[in-house]
């Protein structure tokens, strides 16, 4: 019938419209990977879960290139530590997405219980022997650390008059008011902060919850989740403070953002470390790459060229000293044996993590 | 064209019948590709849910309705899933507002743009939720051209604070499932053809009348099934919540995220997913009954959604 | 009921004129019939009726009214469409009550007239079924008493019947032209079908190109076309062309390519020397004796064809100059065997001379096969 022929001459001008839409879209792909077919590691893929943002882009500047120069290929998988562990997880063990990967000191207990990671061979990782002592665990080797505490817009506080904060509890200042971020659970400088709060409040690792009231006089205008994420916010205006780690206000600095670090008390200790691990899954295909991506990631020129450009401390001493006297570096993070023993390092062991996780999710006013 | 002279003889109806034999065995594959990456692991998912959990995503041999009994008593979780239906019902009562009307202009615009226009469309859905969201921030931040628009006509002093909360989740809503609705109200509107308009109007009917006793009525069944897409996108939706509630609106997605993520907590992950996946359920039941309830045997006379 | 009227009516789309220079008049009370080939306008101008589209220059009366500018609603005419246009969301009784609910008539009086109307179209028993439902000529119908139902001032049809099958549609024919008798609507009727053209109308326009040819009766057309163009597009007819050898009062003479001289009518001013077209109708040609003096035009050929249609029989002959004319010839006139050398002979009465240069469409019309209009 001539009622339904304009029905489906209709349809097919739709179904044309889509097809066209859907060729459009059909564009190619571009793969690179570019690696020499010659080298001890010749034929391996190495994958290596970490960070995105400028952190990968430095892995593969000054170690995933050189490994690559050496016959592997190398790949990253891109998470949050959490978020990787979880993908290690729900692979069970089995068929690990990826063979090395970085990782936090409240997500590797569980997994070595679970015989999730190895133990690591500190024979095929010669770099390892300068490192510190605390630096060499059996699951996990502490590539770097970041320093957390108050990253501020230095600009902003001159004009609005506010000092540089000196505690946590102090971005609860109501000229701060909208303009405060704060680590969300599943972001690495989370439990820094936290636990700072709660130093501030009289707490400590066994009685978190002491931070929450504090946390929310603050009134954070957002729980951010990811750090190049808040990168922007810095750079745009839009937040003037967040606990945060140093390395990002070093590269922000470096953009011409007017950042400044602060660090505040922990109790007797002052600053924060937050270690940065390496490990590796128990059920890679690529050990002796896993181990290699270590090795040269602990190397005393790896360990300078990327603690100077994320930002971060490096482990190997030589590289320490050598980037003390960096000038982009001074002013923002510490280097002395001293300095990082005096710095706190969070005590997981001691936190019952489920529960501060429940708190987190319910008693956060939102 | 005389349909009676192209009505196929019984020799073309047995090859039809063949071919569309054919076809429906090309089906299958597509079925079965369904049946492995939804289907199977949905089952996985609700078979685990009636476990307790034992940490780092094991779960416990016996079965048990814990899980749920914790869940559906939690007022924590109940305002969650109350919280993530209005906003995921607001962002979609906002798009119908705004596709109708520019999908039915552009399927009745007789221009040879439309076709790349809905191919611009087609390619915005196809840009990564998290650029999008940059570029919300830019419009709408603090420090973004709204604000600063705002500020120099001296409308405010303070800027408005639109995102990290869950206005922003809603705007975020609104932007990440636009493009798909106008696109599936075109393919509606396109079905119903011009002419029933012209007949409307010439035996006397008003723009309006005409809108709402020919159009309208043949678009609702589109109209529905669209916004029911629509709505169940938005349910499910994780992206636009985290990052434009910037941590500060827990919808049920972000909820289900933290607990198979961080808490490595499969058991109640998967309790979480298959509550919102029953209300997401019933939500669509109860429309399409009430959409029966409305139109009696009419409904299959009217247009529907092409979702090719 | 109301007679329609075009003042100069154009309409241009971007550059082109898909109408120009529009003058017509409907009576009341006509059945007219716009007759062309596709793309010719007359489907604009049907719609520059309804008010779908405004004329780019021109007045359109309704009844006297200037309704050029009025929205199609407030000009209270019917309009039966090409798909028919049912609303697929409402019954056949709600359909055709449709125009009268806009208006706000009276439930009672809209369900009378409703029902009044389903005997009129004869479905009765059809009221509460969907469009769906329905056979084609009973969409038809339906599409034809929605139109009807608040008794418009003129009834617009665009290729109503293109959708039908043969029988179907020649049944609704009929039944078209007893509903407009009865009712006495002005009634405009878009076709390409001349046929239908025929059996319907009391006048037909013809258009092409945008521009009337010619407006009369289906026998004016048949029997006076105004030039070639409606000669060959109105029922089946041969051309002929040479130049004019000689004019006497309102005959001319035309002498062919091969020196044989045909008279006839001349349709318009000739002059001797002047290029001319030669029209005749298949069954004005007969096929005579070598000797006969019966016809004063007489040319010899050979037959080509012969094609039996029951009562009547069709000839294909090739003349000396190579063209084939058609000649139809009733059964029983005797046989013509093929290949064989005859003589055909007609009356110059009966032979149309359209002088001048050949138009685009006389020179389409003129095409080598006289048979270009045979089905």
């Amino acid at each position: 019938m001539s009622a339904s022929a304009g029905y489906r001459i209709a349809r097919r001008q739709a179904i044309k419209t889509l097809g066209a839409g859907a060729a459009a879209l059909s564009m190619p792909s571009i793969l690179s990977g570019a690696y020499a077919q010659t080298g001890d590691l010749a034929g391996q893929t190495v994958k290596i879960g970490t960070w995105g943002g400028s952190w990968r882009d430095a892995l593969e500047k000054h170690i995933g290139s050189k490994l690559a120069a050496r016959g592997a290929k190398v790949e990253y998988v891109i998470d949050t530590p959490s978020g990787n562990v979880a993908k290690l997880v729900a692979a069970r063990g089995r068929d690990a997405p990826f063979d090395g990967f970085e990782t936090a000191p409240e997500l590797l207990p569980p997994l070595a219980k679970a015989n999730m990671v190895m133990k690591l061979d500190y024979a095929k990782m010669p770099n390892s022997k300068a490192l510190p002592a605390f630096a060499r665990g059996d699951y996990h080797v502490v590539t770097g650390a970041t320093l957390d505490g108050i990253v501020y817009n230095e600009a902003k506080f001159k004009e609005l008059g506010i000092e540089p904060p000196k505690h946590y509890s102090e971005l609860d200042n109501p000229k701060l008011k909208g303009r405060v971020a704060f680590p969300d659970i599943a972001h690495s400088q989370h439990y820094n902060a936290v636990l700072g709060v709660a130093l501030e409040a009289g707490g400590d690792e066994a009685s978190m919850a002491k931070a929450i009231p504090v946390i929310n006089k603050i009134a954070p205008a957002q729980f951010y989740n990811a750090s190049v994420d808040l990168g922007n916010k810095f750079s745009s205006g839009e937040v003037w403070a967040a606990p945060w780690h140093a390395g990002w206000a070093v590269r922000l600095k470096r953009t011409g953002v007017p950042v400044a670090m602060s660090y505040q008390k922990f109790g007797a200790k002052f600053g924060a470390m937050l270690p940065v691990y390496y490990s590796v899954s128990a059920s890679t295909k690529s050990q002796a790459g896993a181990l290699a991506f270590a090795d040269t990631y602990l190397s005393p020129d790896v360990q300078f060229e990327f603690g100077k450009f994320t930002g971060s401390v490096p482990m190997d001493p030589a590289a320490r000293a050598k980037m003390a006297q960096d000038p982009e570096s001074k002013g923002f993070l510490m280097f002395s044996d001293a300095e990082l023993n005096n710095a706190k390092e969070v005590d997981f062991s001691k936190i019952d993590l489920a529960a501060w996780r429940e708190a987190w999710t319910r008693d956060i006013k939102r | 064209m005389a349909a009676g002279a192209r009505r196929p003889s019984a020799d073309h109806a047995d090859l039809a019948s063949e071919r569309s034999r054919l076809w429906r065995l090309l089906l299958w594959p597509p079925f079965v590709i369904a049946l492995a990456l939804l289907v199977l692991p949905q089952a996985v998912f609700v078979w685990m849910s009636f476990h307790k959990s034992l940490g780092m995503g094991l779960v416990s041999d016996f079965l048990t309705i814990e899980n749920y009994r914790r869940v559906l008593t939690d007022p924590f979780y109940l305002h969650a899933m109350w919280m993530t239906f209005y906003l995921s019902l607001g962002a979609t009562l906002i798009n119908l507002a705004l596709a109708l009307p520019t999908a039915y202009y552009l399927a009745r615009l007789r221009s040879r743009w439309v076709s790349y226009f809905v191919v611009l469309l087609l390619v915005s859905l196809f840009v990564t939720v998290v650029i999008k969201v940059l570029a919300l921030y830019l419009v709408l931040g603090k420090e973004g051209m709204i604000n600063h628009t705002l500020r120099a006509l001296y409308l405010i002093s303070e800027p408005v604070q639109m995102l990290n909360s869950q206005l922003g989740v809603l705007i975020g809503l609104v932007q990440y499932t636009l493009p798909l609705l106008v696109m599936l109200m075109i393919g509606v509107f396109q079905t119903i053809p011009s002419s029933l308009e012209d007949a409307a109007e010439v035996h006397g009917a008003t723009w309006f009348s005409s809108l709402s006793r020919v159009v309208l009525p043949l678009a609702w069944p589109g109209v529905i099934a669209g916004s029911l897409i629509v709505f169940n996108m938005n349910m499910g939706a994780f992206t636009s919540a985290v990052l434009l509630g910037g941590g500060r609106v827990l919808t049920f997605p972000v909820l289900i995220h933290r607990k198979v993520i961080l808490d490595v907590d499969y058991a109640m992950g998967a309790t979480l997913s298959t509550v919102l996946l029953v209300f997401v359920l019933l939500v669509n039941l109860a429309s399409v009954l009430l959409l029966r309830e409305r139109r009696g045997s009419g409904s299959q006379r009217a247009a529907t959604v092409h979702v090719s | 009921m109301a007679g329609v009227v075009f003042e100069g009516v154009s309409k241009l789309f971007g550059d082109i004129a898909v109408v120009r220079d529009l003058n017509l008049e409907v009576r009341e009370s006509e059945f007219l019939v716009l007759l062309g080939p596709s793309g010719c306008g007359k489907t604009t101008t049907l719609r520059m009726v309804a008010g779908f589209i405004v004329p780019s220059a021109g007045t359109i009366r309704i009844g006297g009214e200037d309704v050029t500018r009025l929205p199609p609603r407030a000009r209270n005419i019917g309009m039966v469409f090409q798909d028919y246009a049912l609303f697929p969301n409402m019954t056949v009784a709600e359909n055709i009550g449709f125009g009268l609910r806009e208006r706000k008539v009276e439930k009672s009086a809209l369900d009378r007239r409703v029902a009044e109307l389903l005997e009129l179209i004869r479905l009765p028993h059809l009221a509460g079924r969907f469009p769906s439902e329905l056979s084609g000529g009973q969409q038809q119908r339906v599409a034809l008493a929605r139109a009807l139902a608040y008794s418009p001032r003129v009834l617009l049809m665009d290729e109503p019947l293109g959708a039908l099958d043969l029988k179907l549609r020649e049944a609704m024919q009929i039944e078209l032209h007893r509903m407009q008798r009865e009712l006495r609507i002005t009634t405009i009727f878009v076709t390409h079908d001349q046929e239908e053209a025929m059996g319907l109308s009391d006048r037909i326009v013809v258009m092409a190109d945008g521009q009337v040819q010619q407006v009369g009766s289906p026998e004016d057309l048949y029997t006076r076309p105004a030039n070639p163009f409606v000669a060959n597009f109105i029922g089946k007819i041969n051309f002929l062309s040479g130049e004019v050898a000689a004019v006497e009062g309102g005959r001319c003479t035309v002498r062919l390519a091969d020196q044989a001289t045909v008279s006839g009518i001349a349709q318009d001013r000739c002059q001797a020397g002047q290029r001319a077209q030669i029209a005749i109708r298949p069954e004005a040609l007969r096929l005579i004796e070598p000797g006969s003096a019966e016809f004063a035009n007489r040319l010899p050929g050979r037959v080509k064809r012969r094609r039996f249609f029951g009562n009547i029989v069709h000839y294909s002959v090739a003349t000396a100059s190579g063209q084939e004319l058609l000649v139809e010839s009733t059964t029983g006139a005797g046989t013509v065997a093929l290949e064989q050398t005859v003589w055909i002979g007609w009356q110059p009465e009966l032979t149309l001379i359209y002088p001048g240069a050949a138009t685009a469409h006389a020179a389409q019309a003129a095409s080598p096969s006289p048979a270009g209009s045979l089905a």
